[in-house]
C-alpha cells in the first residue's frame, strides 16, 4: 500500500532530541554531488566530463536523479506530442504529505508538456478514498477520469462496471510491459472477467521488519540464554518467537535506549488497522491447501474462529512491551517510530525499507533485517476445527491491499479524454518511472520483475545484502504457495472497517478477544445479507479459485 | 411581473390620504388592499426554506426508517423500527453518548470557571492587558484541527511531547496521557478546554465591560468588599450572558467530533468516540446510512431536550435572580 496517511499527513517521523543522527549514506552522496557540481561548474573538467554523461545509460541518470519532476522528463516515453492539447484529464489519487499525488503531479509535468494535456489533480485522504469513489460510483456522480485505487475495491469498481478496459496499444506496449509485472498483479488483481481493466503502479505485502543489529547483540544473547530463552538468540521466524522476545526486551536498553518489542497497529483507523491484524492471524488461520482466509467458501466468517483469537490475545500480551501509548498507535505511527529507532519488530508494507535509506528522518540505516512474515509452528484446520502441529512451521505471506492501481473511468470515455487517460497512466506506471518510484519516497513498493535487481537500489545508498533481503522477502511474499490473496468482494472496506472497530474493543479490555470477535462475525454476517448473501457468496468463490489466481465474474 | 411588484403602485392612495388599510389576515390571504403580492415576496423565503430545511428534515426522517446502506445493490427499502431497534441494543451507541454527557457536564462547568476567571482578570486595569487579550484570543483563531495535532499529537505525545519530558525531568513518572479511557477522555476534556475557553472569555469579557460602572461605585462608596461585589452584584448581572455562553457551547461540545478524530480517533478501542465521531464513522466509513441517519434523528432528540431543560431550569433561575 504505501506510505500514507489515514487522514492525517504523511510520514513526517519525529526526531529525538537525544538520539544523535548517523552520518547517512544518501546524505554523502548529496554533499558529493553537490562538491562535484561546483567543481563541474569552474568548466576545469572540460569536455571530457559532458561526453561522459552523455554516454551515461539513461536508466542510470534516472536513478540519480531524485527530484521528481526531472525524473519524470527522463522516465517519458510518450510519443503522442501534441496529440492531446487542450485536454483536461483530471485524476483522484492520494494527498498523502511527500507521496501519491504530491509525486505524480511534479513527474507528469513533462507528459502534459509533450501532450498538450493538463491534469486537474484531485487530492483525497487515504481514510476517505474508499468512501469518496463509493460515493461517486454509486450516486453516479463521478468526477474523476483516472482513479488511483486499491486492488481490494475491484470487487465495486470493476464488478460494478465502471471502468474502461486497457487498451492493447498500452498493455501490450513496451512501456508498461505486462510480462515483466508479478503474476499476481497481472491477474486475477487488475482484472474483471478476464478483462484488464487497471494498471499497476504498486505491488503490496506484509512482509516483516526487525532491528539487525539488537538480533545480532552479544550482550543481549547471553542475557537471553541466562534467562532460559528458547534456541539461539537471533531473528525470529515464528510469531511465538515474537512473543517471547517482546517479553525479553520489556524494561531493558540497548544503546542507551528503551528497547521495545513488536509495534502493532492497534488504534481505530477506518478499517486500515485491520491489514495489521490479519497479519498477525496469517499463519494461525491460513491452512496450506486451503485457500479461504477470510470466510468459508458460504461466507460464514472465520474471524471468530481460535486462530483469530489467538491472534488478538498475542496482540494484548504485547502491549506491556511496547512504546507508551501503543494503544493509539496507527500505521503512521509505527512506521515513523520504526524509523526513529523505536520499536525492534513491526510488521508493514514494505515502504519501511525503502525509506531506510532515502527518508531523511531515518535512524537506523544499516540496522535492518527484512524477512517474510513470521510463521508458526502450528495452524488452525478449519475443517477439524483443531490446531495442527505440522512438520515445518507453517508461513502464510499475506498480500494485504493487493496495490495501488490506475483505473481509467467510463466518464474519460464520455468526455472524450480516455486516450490521453491511459497515455497518463502509461507514463505513470512505465517500466523506468516505477522503478524511480520505488526507490525514492513515493509510497509505492515494487511490483514488477524488474523492480528486484537489487543492483539498482544499491545505486541509490542501499548496501547490497540489504537490498537483496529486502527484495527477497517481497518476492517470497508474492509467489510463496500459501500466500494469503487479500479480501476482493464488494464490502471489502466495511469488512475490515466492522473488524476493527469490534477487536480494538479488546484491546483496552472492554471485552475479551471471543466476545470481540464474534461480534465482529455477527457485523460481518450483517453487511453479506445486506450486500446479498447470494451474490458474495458467488464472487468470494470466484475469488478463491486457484489459490487466488481465479478471474471473478461479475 | 418583477417590473410591476418593484414598481410603487401608483393607483392606490397614499398612506394619509385615506384611512390606513388594516393589517392582518384575511379569508382571501394576503394583506387587504394588496392582493397577493405580500405572498409572492414571502415566496422565495418559503421556497429556500423547504429546499434547504424542511426537505432535508423529512428526508433525513424517512432514511432513519430505511436500510440504506450505500453499497447495496437493493437500494433503501423501508425498515420500519428495525434501526432504533438496532441503536439501543448497540453498546458503542451508548458509550459514545455517555461520552457526549462528559464533554457536556464535565466540560463546560470546566471552561466556564476559568473563562470566568480570566474574564474577571482582564476586566481589570492590569499591565498588559491588551495584549493577554489577544493571546487569550489566539486557541479559538485556531482550527480545532490544527489544535489537535499541536497539543494532543506534540505536547501530550507520551515519547516525545514535552510535557511527558518535563513531568520525567519534574521527577514524575512518565504519563501516557491517552493509554487508558478515562484518561484519553480526560486529557481531550483539556484540549477542548484550552481550544474553547477563548469563546466564553470573549462572551464573558463583553458582559462585564456592559455592567453599570456607577452600580459598583456606589456600592463600594457603601463598603462592600470585593468578594461582595462579586457575589451580589457581578456574577447575578452576568448571568443572562453566561447562560447564553453556556448553552452554546454545550451545543458545540454535543457535537464535538475534529479534536475526537485527529487525537485518539476515538480511542483507545472506542473508549473517547463521541456520538458524531460514531455517526460518520458509521455513515461515511461504513456507508450505513440509513442506521447513522436514525442515530442522528435520536441525537438531535437528545441534544433539543438536554438544552431545553437546561434552559428551563437554569434560565428560570437566571430570570428570578436578574
Amino acid at each position: 500500500m504505501s506510505t500514507d496517511g489515514v487522514g492525517t499527513p504523511g510520514p513526517q517521523p519525529h526526531r529525538p532530541a537525544s538520539v544523535s543522527r548517523p552520518l547517512s549514506r544518501r546524505g554523502v552522496l548529496k554533499a558529493a554531488t553537490g562538491a562535484a557540481a561546483a567543481f563541474y561548474a569552474t568548466g576545469v573538467p572540460g569536455k571530457a566530463y559532458r561526453r561522459a554523461i552523455a554516454q551515461d545509460d539513461p536508466r542510470t541518470q534516472l536513478l540519480a536523479e531524485s527530484d521528481p519532476e526531472r525524473a519524470g522528463a527522463l522516465a517519458l516515453k510518450t510519443t503522442k506530442e501534441g496529440a492531446f492539447a487542450g485536454q483536461t484529464v483530471r485524476f483522484q489519487g492520494l494527498s498523502n504529505a511527500g507521496f501519491h499525488v504530491n509525486v505524480f503531479r511534479p513527474f507528469a509535468r513533462a507528459w502534459e508538456e509533450k501532450t498538450g494535456a493538463t491534469v486537474e489533480w484531485i487530492e483525497v485522504t487515504q481514510a476517505e478514498s474508499f468512501q469518496k469513489m463509493y460515493q461517486a460510483i454509486s450516486s453516479d456522480t463521478v468526477a474523476f477520469d483516472v482513479l488511483e485505487a486499491s486492488g481490494g475495491w475491484e470487487g465495486d469498481l470493476l464488478g460494478g462496471g465502471h471502468c474502461v478496459a486497457m487498451p492493447a496499444e498500452y498493455l501490450e506496449g513496451a512501456n508498461y510491459d505486462l510480462k515483466d509485472v508479478v503474476p499476481y498483479l497481472q491477474s486475477p488483481t487488475r482484472t474483471w472477467d478476464g478483462v484488464t481493466y487497471g494498471a499497476s503502479i504498486d505491488g503490496d505485502m506484509h512482509h516483516f521488519n526487525y532491528r539487525r543489529d539488537v538480533f545480532a547483540d552479544a550482550d543481549l544473547a547471553a542475557e537471553w540464554t541466562a534467562a532460559g530463552g528458547e534456541g539461539q538468540f537471533g531473528p525470529p521466524t515464528t510469531w511465538q518467537q515474537v512473543q517471547a522476545y517482546s517479553q525479553f526486551f520489556q524494561g531493558k536498553e540497548f544503546d542507551g535506549q528503551p528497547l521495545y518489542g513488536i509495534l502493532d497497529s492497534l488504534a481505530p483507523s477506518g478499517g486500515v488497522g485491520h491489514y495489521f491484524f490479519n497479519s498477525r492471524a496469517s499463519a494461525y488461520a491460513k491452512y496450506p491447501g486451503d485457500p479461504a482466509f477470510f470466510f468459508d467458501p458460504d461466507m460464514t466468517p472465520r474471524i471468530n474462529s481460535p486462530a483469530f483469537v489467538r491472534a488478538l490475545e498475542d496482540m494484548v500480551a504485547a502491549l506491556p512491551a511496547a512504546p507508551p501509548d501503543q494503544t493509539n498507535a496507527e500505521l503512521l505511527r509505527n512506521l515513523d517510530n520504526f524509523l526513529a529507532g523505536t520499536g525492534t519488530m513491526c510488521h508493514w508494507w514494505a515502504d519501511i525499507g525503502s525509506n531506510v535509506y532515502t527518508n531523511d528522518s531515518s535512524l537506523v540505516q544499516g540496522k535492518v533485517g527484512y524477512s517474510v512474515l513470521p510463521g508458526s509452528p502450528d495452524v488452525y484446520n478449519p475443517q477439524t476445527g483443531q490446531f495442527e502441529t505440522l512438520p515445518e512451521p507453517n508461513f502464510a505471506p499475506y498480500l494485504a491491499f493487493l496495490g495501488w492501481g490506475l483505473y481509467v473511468m467510463n466518464e474519460a470515455d464520455q468526455n472524450g479524454v480516455a486516450a490521453a487517460a491511459w497515455d497518463l497512466v502509461d507514463h505513470l506506471t512505465g517500466r523506468d518511472a516505477s522503478l524511480w518510484m520505488n526507490i525514492y519516497p513515493s509510497g509505492m513498493n515494487p511490483w514488477r520483475e524488474s523492480h528486484f535487481n537489487a543492483a539498482d537500489w544499491v545505486q541509490t545508498g542501499f548496501p547490497q545484502e540489504e537490498a537483496q533481503q529486502y527484495l527477497d522477502s517481497i518476492r517470497d511474499s508474492y509467489n510463496h504457495p500459501n500466500r494469503i490473496v487479500d479480501l476482493r468482494i464488494p464490502g471489502q472496506g466495511q469488512y475490515f472497517e466492522a473488524a476493527e472497530a469490534a477487536w480494538t474493543r479488546a484491546i483496552t479490555g472492554e471485552v475479551s478477544a471471543q466476545q470481540a470477535l464474534d461480534d465482529a462475525a455477527t457485523r460481518w454476517n450483517e453487511i453479506t445479507d445486506t450486500l446479498g448473501r447470494e451474490r458474495q457468496v458467488e464472487l468470494y468463490q470466484a475469488s478463491l479459485g486457484g489459490g487466488g489466481a481465479a478471474t471473478p465474474t461479475a | 411581473m418583477a417590473n410591476d411588484a418593484l414598481r410603487p403602485d401608483t393607483a392606490r392612495p397614499l398612506v394619509g390620504r385615506s384611512p390606513a388599510p388594516r393589517v392582518g389576515r384575511r379569508p382571501g390571504g394576503g394583506i387587504p388592499g394588496q392582493g397577493r403580492q405580500p405572498l409572492v415576496f414571502l415566496l422565495p423565503a418559503v421556497l429556500v426554506t423547504l429546499a434547504v430545511v424542511i426537505f432535508p428534515t423529512l428526508f433525513g426522517l424517512y432514511v432513519s426508517f430505511t436500510d440504506w446502506q450505500l453499497n447495496d445493490p437493493g437500494g433503501r427499502q423501508f425498515n420500519g423500527i428495525e434501526n432504533f431497534r438496532r441503536i439501543f441494543q448497540d453498546g458503542r451507541f451508548w458509550n459514545a453518548l455517555r461520552n457526549n454527557f462528559v464533554f457536556v457536564g464535565l466540560g463546560v462547568p470546566l471552561q466556564y470557571v476559568l473563562a470566568l476567571g480570566l474574564a474577571l482578570l482582564l476586566n481589570q486595569d492590569i499591565v498588559g492587558r491588551r495584549f493577554f487579550r489577544v493571546v487569550f484570543l489566539l486557541p479559538f483563531m485556531m482550527s480545532p484541527v490544527a489544535a489537535g495535532w499541536m497539543l494532543g499529537r506534540s505536547i501530550f505525545d507520551a515519547q516525545r511531547g514535552p510535557l511527558a519530558d518535563l513531568l520525567t525531568w519534574l521527577g514524575v513518572e512518565r504519563i501516557v496521557f491517552f493509554e487508558t479511557g478515562r484518561r484519553a477522555v480526560a486529557s481531550l476534556l483539556v484540549i477542548d478546554a484550552w481550544y474553547s475557553i477563548p469563546f466564553m472569555l470573549v462572551m464573558l469579557l463583553a458582559g462585564l465591560q456592559a455592567l453599570p460602572g456607577e452600580v459598583f461605585e456606589a456600592a463600594k462608596i457603601d463598603g462592600a468588599t470585593g468578594w461582595q461585589l462579586f457575589r451580589d452584584m457581578t456574577f447575578p448581572l452576568l448571568l443572562p450572558v453566561s447562560l447564553t455562553a453556556v448553552v452554546l457551547r454545550a451545543v458545540f461540545e454535543f457535537k464535538v467530533i475534529d479534536i475526537i478524530l485527529v487525537v485518539t480517533g476515538g480511542g483507545p478501542g472506542d473508549a473517547s468516540e463521541t456520538l458524531t465521531a460514531y455517526i460518520y464513522k458509521r455513515g461515511v466509513s461504513g456507508l450505513d446510512v440509513g442506521y447513522a441517519t436514525a442515530m442522528s434523528q435520536i441525537f438531535l432528540l437528545v441534544v433539543i431536550v438536554t438544552i431545553t431543560l437546561l434552559l428551563a431550569t437554569v434560565g428560570r433561575k437566571v430570570r428570578e435572580t436578574v
